[in-house]
Parts: C-alpha cells; sequence; structure tokens
C-alpha cells in the first residue's frame, strides 16, 4: 500500500511539474497532493459503492409514466419552451423513445429529466443501494423471474404464504417508487399469496444480477455487500431463515434439542451421462428421492457409478456456499465447534425430469442456538418469528439437562401447543391486519 | 492392531476380519464406533478416516470401500461438507468432507 501511495504521488508530482511548468516548494506540493488524492478517493469510493440504472437503460419501446408539470418545467427552464401537447393531464405514458427523441431534438442530456424528477418512479436506482440488495434476497428466495413465451418478455413475482414478508417485499418496491393498487392475490392452486413485480424492476433486479429461470440451474451468488455490511447481512440472514429456513425442536434422550436449519437444491443434470441419469431413474423409483448416503449401497452393488455419488457430495449451490461460510468465518473463535453445518440430504428427480441435490444447512449446538436467535433471528412479525420465539422460549426452560418424567411430560406438551404450520386464522388475521381489506372467501 | 497374516488382515473388538465387502452390519458398526473412539469426537474428516485406516493397514481401495460401506449400511454416520471462508469477502472458501456420527 506505501509502495502504490507513494508511486502515485511521484506520478502526481510529474504530472502537476509538467502541467505547470514551474517549481513549486515542498510544503505547497504536499498540501496539494493531500487534497487532490483526498478528492480523487472520495470519487473513487462513491463510484465504486454506485452502478446506476437510468431512464434510458430501459428498452426503446418500455413505457414510462412521466409527471407533466415537472417536464414542462424542465424543458422551460433548460430550453425556454412552455408548450407540451399533453392537454390538462397530469401523468402521461411515454415510450423511452419518443423521450428520447425529446432530449435530442432539445439538446438536452437525459439525465437533466431524472434531476427535475421528471418521472413517476425514481430514477435513476443505485444498483448497489441497500433495497436492491434486500429485494434481491428475497427474489432469490422466493421470487422467480421467468420469460413470458409470448413476446419473450420478463415477468416476476414474489410468493409466500406469509402475508407480512409480502409486507416486507412491497415496503422495498416502494422505496423504489412503485405503487400498489391492490393487495397480494392468493394463489388457490399453489396456497399463497403472489406479488406480481413490474417490467421495470424486474429490468432493475435482473441488471443487479438475479438471473433469469429456475435457481437451481443458474445457481446465483451473494450479493458482494453482504459480506461486508453487517446490516445488509443480519436482513439477509434474517429474510432467509423466515423464507427457506425452519426451526423445530424435539426431546431426544430425555434432553431437549432445538436446531435451525435451511435449504437449497443444486441442479446436476447436465453433469450426468446418459446412462447414469438411467440408473438413477431406476434407483430412485416412483418416490423419486433418496438419501445421499444411501447411494453408496446402489455403487458398492454395481448398480451405480461412483461418480453419481462424487458429483451428488461436490456440487453445492453457491447461495448456500457462501452462507456457510460467512457464519463459521464469523463465529470460528466465539463456539468450540463449527457454527453450521452443511450436508446434502437427498437427490431428487423432478416432474421434469432434472435431479437435483436438495442441501440442508443445520444449526443446533447451544451456544451457536443462542447466537443465531440473538444476532439475527428472523423477519420480526412474521409467523416464523412467533414460531422461534415460542419454541426458543420452551428451549431455554429446559435446555442443558436431563428431564425428570414430569418435565418431559410439560416439554413435550408446550412443544405439542405450537402449530406446525401456519394457521389459517393466523394468516387471514395477519392480512387484514396488514392490508386493511375486507377479507372474504375467496382468499381462504 | 495391524495383523500380517494374509488371511485375516483387519483386527475388530475380539475377531478378525478378511474382506471389507465381508463385513456385517454389526461389524461396520463396532468399527465406526472405535474410530470415532479414536478421535475423541462426534465428527471425523474425511482425510482423517483414510489416515486411521491406512495404519492399521488397509489399501486405498479397500478404504474407498469402507468408506462407501460406512455411509451406507452402518447407518450410523452422515456425509457433510464443513465450509468456512479464510476472510471476509473471502478469496478462498475451504471445504473439507467429514461424518457425523448420528446415532
Amino acid at each position: 500500500m506505501a509502495k502504490q501511495r507513494r508511486r502515485r504521488e511521484l506520478e502526481l508530482l510529474d504530472k502537476i511539474l509538467l502541467e505547470k511548468g514551474e517549481l513549486i516548494d515542498s510544503e505547497t506540493l504536499r498540501k496539494r497532493l493531500e487534497r487532490e488524492f483526498r478528492e480523487k478517493l472520495r470519487i473513487l469510493k462513491a463510484e465504486s459503492e454506485r452502478i446506476l440504472y437510468h431512464w434510458y437503460d430501459e428498452p426503446l419501446n418500455a413505457w414510462v409514466e412521466i409527471n407533466v408539470d415537472n417536464l414542462r418545467k424542465c424543458l422551460k427552464e433548460l430550453c425556454g419552451e412552455e408548450y407540451l401537447p399533453f392537454g390538462r393531464r397530469k401523468v402521461v405514458r411515454l415510450k423511452v423513445k419518443t423521450l428520447l427523441d425529446i432530449c435530442e431534438g432539445w439538446s438536452l442530456a437525459p439525465e437533466q429529466l431524472e434531476k427535475y424528477k421528471v418521472f413517476m418512479r425514481k430514477f435513476p436506482v443505485n444498483l448497489k443501494s441497500p433495497v436492491i440488495v434486500k429485494l434481491k434476497t428475497h427474489v432469490l428466495n422466493e421470487g422467480s423471474i421467468s420469460l413470458r413465451t409470448k413476446g419473450r418478455q420478463l415477468k416476476a413475482s414474489y410468493c409466500n404464504k406469509d402475508p407480512m414478508l409480502h409486507y416486507y417485499f412491497r415496503s422495498l418496491l416502494e422505496k423504489l417508487g412503485v405503487t400498489f393498487n391492490r393487495p397480494p392475490s392468493f394463489d388457490k392452486s399453489k396456497g399463497v399469496y403472489v406479488t406480481h413485480i413490474d417490467a421495470t424492476t424486474t429490468r432493475i433486479l435482473q441488471r443487479a444480477g438475479v438471473p433469469f429461470g429456475p435457481k437451481t440451474i443458474t445457481n446465483p451468488s451473494l450479493d458482494p455487500r453482504i459480506y461486508t455490511d453487517p446490516k445488509l447481512r443480519k436482513y439477509h440472514f434474517q429474510a432467509t431463515l423466515t423464507e427457506e429456513g425452519t426451526t423445530s425442536i424435539r426431546v431426544k434422550r430425555r434432553r431437549v434439542v432445538m436446531r435451525i436449519s435451511w435449504a437449497r437444491s443444486i441442479d446436476i443434470t447436465d453433469q450426468l451421462i446418459d446412462e447414469e441419469k438411467e440408473k438413477l431413474k431406476e434407483i430412485l423409483g416412483p418416490e423419486r428421492r433418496i438419501a445421499v448416503g444411501k447411494l453408496s449401497e446402489y455403487i458398492l452393488e454395481g448398480r451405480l457409478p461412483r461418480r453419481v455419488l462424487k458429483i451428488a457430495r461436490i456440487t453445492l449451490p453457491n447461495l448456500i456456499d457462501q452462507e456457510v461460510s460467512i457464519l463459521n468465518k464469523l463465529y470460528r473463535n466465539q463456539i468450540k465447534y463449527r457454527f453450521v453445518e452443511l450436508y446434502p440430504e437427498r437427490l431428487q428427480l423432478s416432474k421434469d425430469g432434472r435431479f437435483t441435490v436438495l442441501w440442508r444447512a443445520y444449526i443446533d449446538r447451544p451456544e451457536a442456538i443462542d447466537i443465531m436467535v440473538r444476532d439475527f433471528g428472523v423477519l420480526p412479525g412474521t409467523w416464523k418469528d412467533e414460531r422461534l420465539r415460542r419454541q426458543y422460549k420452551i428451549y431455554l426452560r429446559f435446555r442443558g439437562r436431563s428431564l425428570s418424567d414430569e418435565e418431559l411430560r410439560e416439554a413435550k406438551r408446550e412443544k405439542d401447543m405450537i402449530p406446525r404450520r401456519m394457521p389459517v386464522e393466523w394468516r387471514i388475521r395477519k392480512f387484514k391486519e396488514i392490508f386493511g381489506q375486507q377479507f372474504n372467501d375467496e382468499f381462504k | 492392531m495391524m495383523n500380517l497374516n494374509n488371511k485375516y488382515r483387519i483386527k475388530i473388538g475380539d475377531y478378525m476380519i478378511k474382506d471389507i465387502k465381508s463385513l456385517t452390519r454389526k461389524e461396520l458398526r463396532k468399527i465406526v464406533r472405535e474410530l470415532f473412539k479414536y478421535y475423541g469426537r462426534d465428527e471425523v474428516y474425511e482425510e482423517e478416516f483414510h489416515e486411521y485406516f491406512k495404519k492399521k493397514g488397509l489399501t486405498d481401495e479397500e478404504i474407498d470401500t469402507l468408506w462407501l460401506m460406512v455411509l451406507g449400511k452402518s447407518g450410523l454416520v452422515k456425509l457433510g461438507l464443513h465450509v468456512v471462508a479464510d476472510e471476509l469477502p473471502p478469496k478462498r472458501i475451504i471445504r473439507r468432507a467429514f461424518i457425523k456420527l448420528v446415532r
């Protein structure tokens, strides 16, 4: 670092001497160098934290909503033009191409429109902003981006049973200037609420690094800011545990055991050869799933090549790999054993003939559970939050000792009182609370 | 522990084993428990597994077979992966396979 800095100083010195053609005293030079470096470092830092998505990054035939008053003000101040052919309308929809033509016609820099807040939604969008990072987390967990078969347009949605999670997701979208006229719709076939994401936000998310198509195949990675920003990291783990996680409490050998886990899948179909696929299909049978450890028995019988097990145990989803590596690194010195354990749980065959391996991360050491609940937990107000709080209360009360018969009965009774699935009444009440809508039967 | 007699090469508890594949479930479980007892914890890394049985006089091929048998037939262990970043943001993620005693 010192060498690099000295080199830059000398380069800058050369530049100054060449430009000015004069000699200056060392004190003045030092001050000038300091000033210049400070400014350059500030710009470099600001640049590295921003990647902007402008309105003109949208496709030429995309529609943008315009605030007519602000556009009029912009044209008047910058070009001296007052007439706009929009009558008394306050908001108009224009194609990006038309707006670019207007800019060209009036020799306006496209960024000027953003400064005058001409658009109804927020432009430009910083793709490295916390809002985008949080949105990415939600979309990578429970969202999907796919290509419409007709028109080849991107289509995105966020699906979850918990209305509170839709509230979190919509709050983030609202920060980007997206408005919602209706509450999430209920998909009866899947039993989940659905929030549809508009085309512009979808394109923004895609530009920010969310790939379209199945995540088991595209295998996306964590946003780099999650490594460095503790607040974003906390939100990511909270959202992931709420959306992909499970918490459980059980009694094992007269002791109360608690477990926090989450799982992600990865597609291995393309790594297998046809013969291996056929053999696997035969082994999986109608159940279409098998524990990864069980594969070894078929290998020993000669019914499956060793390569299949090797592929299954070394191919893991980037997301869970990175998440586990972060937690293990962060708490390496705080607990005796490893913080999170990662297991290839099972190999499964999907309906469309793809082989995926489900990887599960487990946290079950008492110290690790405490840290996880204290430092991360789940998103407040959600069903998982309520469940985790109740389970953790029981865990704190009975853990660390062998239970007597009476304690055992009590622990089991209290444990059984926590519903395994989100009760319909809870879901309906929460939906009413959040979206303030008269609930009717169609949502049940 | 190592017996150089060609017929019986592995000593487990009270009896000697001739061939890895002929191990019964009971014998296999005994081997697994001995392995975990030797390391004094409920997790053993793959390289530790190899090292332990190499010392017992098994060939690499036999160890590979035993590894598969332990994973499936014994029903005592679970295959896992220890993943840790060297720093944040990571330059390298270290991954080590291990087996964990589950029963």
